[in-house]
């Protein structure tokens, strides 16, 4: 080189593969406890590497040097969650309030899904929704084995409360049936005629997450 | 009859809202400096004050959160160098206009976008020339959403290279929902009186605040320290309701916190290693109250005269809240109840007070000290402690136990002590070839204790019991309630995977992932009395990549489950996941994107047949060949099916035939459950499509122009369970076209228009409420100054 130094030392990612470039950029960035999962990651495993959504001189965003905003870099790959955040009931994520790595790590989590968890463990959906996680008197126990998807859609819905399913009484009943298959038989059935009123359950059973008074999930 | 309470209850929320409307605008009353300078010193300013007062009054709202293509951003201006630092700054200041036909609380529950002022987004980049600046190198600063829309935020980063990173958020959301079938009993107009819930019995308006602070110091250091802190807090009225006798609707009058305080330490131990300690405390208040809504009100016949809340349900028919007595034309006439003998409420109140504290530590070690091999791992202790004493109170009449009062007492405490563990490991076997290992450990218990004491009135004479029975005649009853139980769970998975680089151009992995969950659930702590289970997963994973040339990209997932058990009935036994994504961009000015999404999940259990999947198929497009001329297309259908057999309880009136009540098996569940004698096979069914188009368009060189247009449609089908049940968001279309219009005025002046329409409107009948059909336009101009 014109000023004596040696070009052989100046690592040039042109060429190289997303594992090679990845590597580069974690020489220096892999200490940090945001990217430490980052060889586990699905994004590692797909061969999606810190380039295709860093750019460290051309960034069109100043946070992060992203190639792209959020949630459209996401967007990128990820159609689907595109039209969910479509949906009428979803996350606030088009209107800027929550963004995609509120709940999801991109570099990799220790769980599936990249998703992140809060220090105890439990799920990252307790940090805004707080009044939720508990502990409980009186839990709801799949709210805590099942996880909060096996009754919401956390990325949008085309219903209320973001729920998988409407009515809530059907929700309900079909898990509230009961099951020899489980150990207890499983909870049974409400013995409300499904004609005369109680069309959403949680009309009465309002503390349905959990309650600190009632077994029935009444207050 | 519907008046009082719609009265009641608009009247509370709107004054809030207007209280709020009145703050944030008279806030957004900012004046600005004329001089780039003056300007940044300004903002700065205002983020000073933002950050030392954190007040939310401050912050009113307005992303530009227009849901289809915002005007196209304006070229990087030059910025001004000024102290040392390089400085870009923009401000949107402009004005909504917005106008609704129909419901305006769907419109509010969708889309809640207002008429006034706004301060639409405004940033503030400042970067040290020389990395010598004073208190920051590097400053960033956004902020969406001033003077009163629904959602508003602002995020600040600022580092000192070496000394510092600070990363800092403020977020405001305020949630309407009223969707009126929510919770709504659904009354039937065969009723006398008949009185229709028109908006939905869990209506809500609160405002949460979020703030989030966290600073790293001497970050580049062997001993680096991390600080932080988060503050959550959800206030606000809303509406829920309680069962005693019939349902009364209370005002629930929302307010809850929570303070999160974090600090750590970062010790480098050696080369690419860092081993971190980390203490969080998390402090939860729960002081959200409880109180009669009075709706629906009747006189009683006495002197001096006083009145009770019949509640909610209004079905005479089926004696809700109680039947229309002989000789009488209606429950109520004249505004004086008929029946005496009525479930009804004069009043109900039920404060809590809940107070959980979770301490919690973690310590974390990460490394990639051995150049083949990257490790992390943390483990994580956490005991958190949850107490509220009971305090509630009723007075009325509940006429299935003739009481006419009660006052509960007492305390609740619960505990979770929760041991959380990680490792992961990727072992570079060669070049090409790597071996990924992760192993995640979550362990928790919840012992859970209740006593509690309800003292009911309970009337010395049942058969006449009424709601003018005098206290005098009442004895006092003493049910004591003592809950002691536990449960606790064990969930150990390990997930191994084989990952090969092929070439360049191509790559696999394989894996296998292995899972054992174990659940106890002791009730009482009596012998005998566990529920024990073991569930076991077994996964298969598989994964491939290719990018045949630099514009081409493929990626397929696929991951095949199956589970000896299930805790609950919904539950898959067998689940599989596959999932395909590609990218094309065959020009630097075109991009297309496909995916398939397809989660298949069954459990083949005679008694619960659950059949469940989630199919996505999605396709985009981004076209940009001249700079003058932008286009985007997206198109996704959704098919969602969740189908198991369910046991229920039907009777339909008299001359109504419910197809799917008529053609269940009126027999198979009697066995286990007979109070719901009828199995049937329960379905739902919702497929939903999705489309976009946008066009961006350059006319003449100062002006932008979008016009887009976007539709989610819904059909789907469910059981009908009930003859006044309507589809509801089972099929219905949601249309959003927008147009935004971005003139460069000169002088570093834009002034930009957008007109976002919003149309919602159901298929089916709208059932025994009001109609939730709307269609509204929302006019935003706005100036944007940036330098």
């Amino acid at each position: 080189m014109a000023g004596g130094g040696d070009k052989t030392k100046i690592f040039v990612f042109e060429g190289k593969s997303r594992q090679e470039t990845s590597a580069r950029c974690l020489s220096c960035h892999g200490e940090a406890h945001e990217q430490s999962h980052f060889a586990e990651s699905a994004h590692s495993s797909s061969d999606v590497g810190c380039l295709d959504c860093h750019s460290p001189h051309h960034a069109k965003e100043k946070e992060f040097l992203l190639v792209q905003e959020q949630p459209q870099l996401c967007y990128g790959c990820h159609t689907s969650a595109k039209a969910d955040f479509a949906k009428p009931y979803h996350h606030r994520v088009n209107e800027g309030l929550v963004q995609c790595n509120d709940c999801h790590n991109p570099h990799g989590t220790g769980t599936v899904r990249q998703l992140r968890s809060l220090p105890s463990g439990d799920a990252v959906c307790y940090k805004c929704h707080v009044d939720k996680q508990g502990p409980f008197v009186y839990e709801h126990v799949p709210v805590k084995t099942e996880g909060c998807t096996s009754c919401h859609s956390p990325h949008g819905s085309t219903n209320p409360k973001l729920l998988n399913v409407m009515p809530v009484n059907m929700l309900c009943l079909q898990c509230h049936t009961f099951s020899t298959q489980l150990t207890a038989g499983g909870p049974i059935g409400p013995a409300h005629n499904q004609s005369a009123k109680y069309q959403a359950c949680t009309m009465c059973h309002t503390q349905i997450h959990g309650s600190n008074f009632s077994d029935v999930f009444f207050k | 009859m519907e008046l009082p309470r719609k009265f009641v209850q608009q009247s509370s929320l709107l004054e809030k809202r207007a209280s709020l409307r009145v703050q944030t605008e008279s806030n957004s009353a900012a004046v600005w400096g004329r001089g780039k300078r003056r300007i940044a010193i300004a903002l700065a300013a205002l983020l000073c004050a933002m950050i030392v007062w954190s007040s939310e009054t401050l912050f009113a709202q307005t992303p530009t959160a227009s849901p289809t293509p915002a005007a196209a951003p304006p070229a990087e201006p030059d910025g001004v160098t000024s102290g040392g630092y390089q400085i870009h700054s923009s401000v949107e200041l402009g004005y909504r206009s917005t106008d609704v036909t129909g419901s305006g609380d769907m419109y509010d529950t969708l889309v809640n976008l207002q008429t006034g002022p706004r301060i639409l987004d405004q940033t503030l980049t400042m970067q040290s020339v020389d990395h010598q600046g004073l208190l920051f190198d590097d400053l960033y600063l956004n902020s969406f959403g001033w003077g009163g829309d629904p959602n508003n935020a602002l995020r600040l980063r600022a580092d000192k290279n070496k000394w510092y990173n600070l990363q800092s958020s403020f977020r405001r959301d305020q949630y309407f929902s009223d969707y009126d079938l929510w919770a709504n009993p659904l009354n039937p107009p065969t009723s006398t009186p008949s009185i229709p819930v028109l908006n939905s019995p869990h209506e809500f308006a609160t405002t949460r605040r979020m703030s989030d602070f966290d600073l790293t110091l001497l970050p580049q250091s062997t001993v680096s320290f991390r600080l932080g802190y988060s503050h959550n807090n959800m206030t606000g009225p809303s509406y829920s309701s309680i069962h005693e006798g019939t349902e009364a609707s209370l005002l629930q009058d929302w307010n809850t916190t929570m303070n999160s305080y974090r600090m750590g330490v970062d010790f480098r131990i050696a080369p690419r290693t860092v081993l971190s300690y980390d203490q969080f405390l998390d402090y939860y208040e729960g002081d959200t109250d409880y109180q009669l809504n009075p709706i629906n009100e009747a006189l009683l016949p006495t002197t001096p005269v006083s009145s009770v809340s019949l509640g909610l349900s209004f079905d005479t028919v089926n004696k809700e809240p109680c039947a229309v007595p002989t000789g009488q034309s209606s429950l109520i006439v004249n505004g004086t109840l008929t029946n005496v003998v009525c479930s009804a409420y004069s009043s109900y109140l039920r404060n809590q007070r809940i107070r959980t504290s979770t301490p919690t530590e973690r310590i974390n070690l990460r490394s990639n000290y051995f150049q083949r091999v990257d490790l992390v791992a943390s483990f994580s202790y956490s005991s958190a402690t949850a107490s509220t004493p009971l305090d509630e109170s009723f007075g009325g009449l509940i006429t299935r136990t003739s009481t006419l009062a009660f006052l509960g007492t007492g305390t609740a405490d619960a505990n979770r002590i929760s041991d959380t563990a990680d490792l992961g490991a990727t072992v570079h076997l060669t070049k090409h070839l790597r071996l990924i290992d992760k192993f995640y450990f979550w362990a928790y218990r919840i012992p859970e204790n209740g006593n509690f004491s309800e003292i009911d009135s309970d009337c010395i004479n049942p058969k006449a019991c009424t709601l003018l029975t005098p206290l005098s005649a009442t004895v006092p009853t003493i049910v004591p309630t003592l809950q002691q139980a536990s449960f606790n769970q064990t969930w150990t998975r390990n997930q191994t995977e084989l990952a090969w680089d092929i070439s360049k151009k191509a790559g696999a992995r394989i894996g296998y992932r292995y899972g054992d969950r174990q659940f106890n659930h002791f009730n009482d702590f009596l012998p005998g009395d566990l529920d024990h289970f073991v569930g076991l997963e077994k996964t298969a994973l598989l994964g491939l990549w290719v990018r045949p040339t630099r514009a081409l990209r493929l990626n397929f997932d696929l991951e095949h489950t199956n589970y000896n058990a299930v805790f609950v009935r919904m539950s898959p036994r067998k689940e599989g996941r596959y999932r395909f994504q590609t990218t094309y961009t065959p020009r630097s000015w075109a991009t297309l994107g496909g995916s398939i999404n397809i989660l298949q999940e069954s459990n083949a259990d005679v008694q619960t047949q659950y059949v469940g999947h989630n199919q996505n198929y999605g396709l985009t497009a981004s076209l940009a060949p001249r700079e003058r001329f932008g286009l985007d297309l997206a198109y996704n259908f959704n098919s969602v099916i969740q189908n198991a057999i369910i046991c229920f309880n039907d009777t339909p009136p008299t001359g109504v035939i419910l197809p799917f009540v008529a053609n269940a098996n009126n027999n198979d569940c009697a066995g286990n459950d007979t109070a719901n004698n009828l199995m049937a096979n329960s379905y739902y069914t919702n497929h939903t499509h999705f489309g976009m188009a946008a066009v961006r368009f350059k006319p003449v060189k100062r002006v932008m122009a979008n016009i887009g247009y976007s539709i989610t449609s819904v059909d789907g089908s469910v059981p009908q369970f009930n003859i006044l049940q309507p589809l509801g968001t089972l099929q219905y279309k949601y249309q959003r076209p927008v147009a935004n219009l971005s003139v460069d005025i000169g002088h570093k002046l834009a002034y930009n228009m957008g007109w976002n329409y919003y149309q919602y409107g159901e298929g089916s009948f709208v059932g025994p409420t009001a109609p939730r059909y709307f269609h509204a336009n929302s006019l935003t101009e706005s100036l944007r100054y940036a330098f």
